[in-house]
């Protein structure tokens, strides 16, 4: 049950009992919030089925590249999340407030990359009231990105204590429970890009 | 001085195949090469199998309960699954 | 105060929690015409209409559910003293923010029937007006949710960071849906810009999901609050800190 063990040499199929990393409460948190933004995206969906023409005309004016950065520097930072739980376990704990502070690091690249965009938008006079594709393109990804701003504090916190975590189990599942929210933001965002540029 | 493990293997393994998909989708099938019903197809299974690969090795829930990684499982269908729908309607 | 007086007053105290939840659903939503809401984007004679169509449902409906939305007072008042119990001290900070964030749901609710009821006072007024009552009414509650936000992430940190109970007063996943719930009021404030789409304050992410997350919330919660107080009730431990020895008198409240 201690998560001490594993972490030197995991053999993949031993039988060690299975075990939800982190939280139950913040994963109910997770698939509640999931669910929410599922349904946002049917709205979406719903709506640009009713009026595909003006849905797709409106996402050639999106930039594909800020997105598909934005997934790569998330991705990226959710691997430094998961190597930095593995510090912890190791008890590495400098070791995983660097991996904290890089991930935190790109999660800073990704709301600036989204002010950059956001900037564009809005130098060529488009807005969330320009029409129905682009109101769902500043609710949704603003919504995200509160969850973003939400994820660099849990990022900036897990980072500043790492410092002086222990190895106890009850520790280690609060890291687990952050690493689990800071995923999540990476999970909706690999769903919410190709649904807002990509699709065609 | 790092000390590599098997996880840490399977992590990066992962990742890179999770940047190298994402590369195909954002600047490979949106090529005009591509029908957009064809590009639409590929790039939501690749965000599909994506999810799945972030819940089962970066959320950990490949060593979760059963029920836990069904969920996972269910989630990803349902949303990936309605957007196909929606789409192909 | 006997104590069987004291646990009968909290045990209403609780229950008003899910009466409330009843009686909103039952004279707001359906009998003040809220299921569904109102279309904002609507020509004002529409808005007219509608108050003269379902004019005595409308008037009783908002009328007894500005009286029964004081319901969630005594719920509040129950809810804070159990907190002070975890958040023992002189500084119950969680435990005051929850019962300012509750009593001032209560006057953002009411205040959004006030406009309601103004409009059905008389009808015949100026479409245009009644359009803004209406309008009113709903922004009201649609962009002044953080009180309420606020008392239930007050309420849910309280009992995850209790060290004391050996039963938590709700499970962990109980305390994260409460933040949920409460985090989900936020995009209500598009309500302010949208007229019309799930934005909007008919809409899907407008009305069907923080509406219901609310009065789902508040039903769930109390639940727990009334399998706590049966437990503590059971156990004898009527008062948190000082054990009452006459634990056996309570068992007739059950």
């Amino acid at each position: 049950m201690s998560p001490d063990i594993e972490a030197p040499s995991s053999r993949p199929r031993s039988p060690e009992p299975r075990r939800l990393p982190g939280v139950e409460g913040v994963w109910a948190f997770v698939f509640a919030d999931m669910t929410m933004f599922a349904v946002m995206f049917g709205s979406f969906m719903w709506d640009r089925h009713r009026n595909p023409l003006a849905f797709e005309e409106s996402r050639h004016l999106l930039n594909a590249t800020f997105g598909g950065i934005n997934t790569l520097i998330l991705l990226t930072s959710s691997l430094f999340v998961v190597l930095a739980i593995e510090a912890l376990k190791a008890e590495r704990a400098l070791r995983a407030r660097w991996l904290f502070a890089l991930a935190l690091a790109c999660g800073f690249a990704f709301m600036l990359a989204k002010a950059f965009e956001y900037g564009e938008k809005f130098q060529a006079g488009i807005s969330m009231l320009s029409n129905d594709f682009f109101m769902y393109y500043f609710i949704l990804t603003g919504i995200h990105l509160g969850h973003v701003i939400v994820g660099n504090v849990v990022l900036a916190v897990m980072s500043i204590k790492s410092a002086s975590a222990t190895n106890q189990a009850s520790s280690l599942a609060n890291y687990e429970a952050g690493a689990t929210y800071w995923h999540m933001v990476d999970l909706l965002w690999i769903l919410l890009f190709p649904i807002l540029y990509l699709l065609r | 001085m790092i000390p590599v493990n098997t996880t840490t293997l399977q992590v990066l393994a992962v990742w890179l195949v999770l940047m190298l998909s994402t590369v195909l989708s954002t600047w490979g099938f949106s090529r005009p090469l591509f029908s957009p019903g064809t590009a639409t197809l590929a790039v939501m299974g690749i965000a599909a199998i994506k999810l799945i690969l972030v819940m089962e090795y970066f959320m950990g829930l490949h060593q979760a309960p059963r029920a836990w990684r069904v969920a996972g499982a269910l989630w990803v269908s349902a949303a990936a699954g309605m957007v196909v729908l929606i789409y192909l309607l | 105060m006997d104590e069987e007086t004291k646990v009968l007053y909290q045990r209403i105290s609780i229950l008003c929690g899910p009466i409330f939840v009843t009686t909103f659903v039952i004279f707001w939503a359906w009998m003040g015409h809220n299921l569904p809401p109102p279309h904002p984007d609507d020509a004002a004679q529409l808005f007219t209409d509608r108050y003269v169509n379902n004019l005595t449902s409308i008037r009783i409906g908002f009328l007894v559910a500005l009286v029964t939305i004081c319901l969630y007072l005594p719920w509040v008042g129950y809810t804070t003293a159990r907190m002070m119990r975890i958040e023992t001290g002189p500084y119950p900070v969680l435990s005051y923010l929850q019962l300012m964030g509750g009593a001032l749901t209560v006057m953002v609710v009411s205040i959004s029937m006030w406009c309601w009821v103004v409009a059905a006072q008389r009808p015949e007024r100026s479409p245009e007006i009644t359009q803004m009552l209406t309008d009113a009414g709903w922004l009201m509650n649609d962009t002044v949710y953080m009180c309420t936000t606020l008392q239930m992430w007050a309420m849910a940190f309280c009992v995850m960071a209790d060290k004391k109970s050996k039963v938590p007063l709700m499970p962990n996943w109980a305390c994260w849906l409460t933040i949920f719930c409460g985090a989900t009021f936020f995009p209500a404030s598009l309500t302010a810009v949208l007229r019309s789409g799930p934005f909007a304050y008919d809409g899907l992410i407008g009305f069907w999901i923080p509406y219901p997350a609310w009065l789902i919330w508040e039903f769930t919660a109390s639940y727990f609050l009334l399998t706590d107080l049966n437990r503590r009730v059971r156990e004898g431990r009527v008062e948190e800190v000082v054990a009452s020895p006459h634990g056996g008198l309570l068992q007739g409240g059950k």
